[in-house]
């Protein structure tokens, strides 16, 4: 179980980054949106729907091949490299294929996560779920507060942040763009809240 | 892990210096979308 949750991530990760150069986030985020809404319309559901539910999601998300996905993108970044196509996309794609390097992650931890919350976003830390109600999936604040980073991705937010980020002249524009994945960890995120 | 957030390694950039830069963005912007979905709530009722 541990590995497929790394799998989950891997694969969730490319799903974005290759979304996110094609311009297709929004409408992703839209069905990950549409899938809990389905959740919070069937408290009354029998538990053979609720799991029958659970093996559709994650069929969602393991019938991506990540080496598939690897190709493909790597295919789209050599006609746009051909073809001089896109400054955002040059940004994405150099570092996603070139220079993996470039892609460096800020939490290794969700302790570390909630530590810069802590240091430089105090009041976002009043936000935070209870750890029970993570777990247990029982509580309306933890739903919320992960509605809440659904709602900050979907446009029109993503695009004023962006447009903010680029204001910050120590960020540069490739981090402007990388800073927009903010992922939670969705793969693992809903099987939590789906089980 | 539930979040992460990357940024851009290869210019020599700390991660304490991305951090402070971006969380209270992320914040504010967090805290806006937050406010604009309940007016619309509010609107619908």
């Amino acid at each position: 179980m541990h590995h497929k949750v790394h799998f989950y991530d891997e694969v969730v990760e490319n799903i974005i980054v290759h979304l996110l150069a094609e311009g297709e986030l929004n409408s992703f985020l839209k069905d990950l949106i549409y899938l809990l809404a389905l959740k919070s319309n069937s408290a009354a559901a029998n538990m053979k729907k609720k799991r029958k539910h659970l093996e559709a999601l994650q069929s969602l998300l393991v019938t991506f091949d990540d080496p598939w996905l690897e190709s493909r993108i790597r295919s789209i970044y050599r006609h746009n490299v051909e073809a001089g196509d896109g400054i955002e996309k040059e940004f994405l794609f150099e570092a996603y294929v070139e220079s993996r390097k470039r892609f460096v992650s800020a939490f290794k931890s969700d302790y570390e996560f909630w530590e810069a919350v802590g240091d430089y976003a105090p009041r976002l830390g009043t936000l935070k779920p209870r750890e029970t109600a993570v777990e247990n999936n029982k509580s309306l604040d933890s739903r919320a507060f992960f509605s809440m980073f659904f709602t900050l991705l979907s446009s029109p937010y993503s695009h004023y942040l962006n447009k903010n980020l680029d204001a910050v002249s120590s960020l540069g524009p490739l981090s402007a763009k990388l800073v927009t994945v903010y992922v939670m960890k969705m793969s693992r995120g809903f099987i939590r809240l789906m089980s | 892990m539930l979040f992460n957030l990357w940024f851009d390694g290869g210019k020599g950039m700390k991660k304490k210096d991305f951090l402070e830069a971006a969380m209270p963005l992320i914040e504010t912007f967090l805290f806006k979308a937050i406010a604009d979905q309940r007016g619309l709530q509010e609107l619908a009722l």
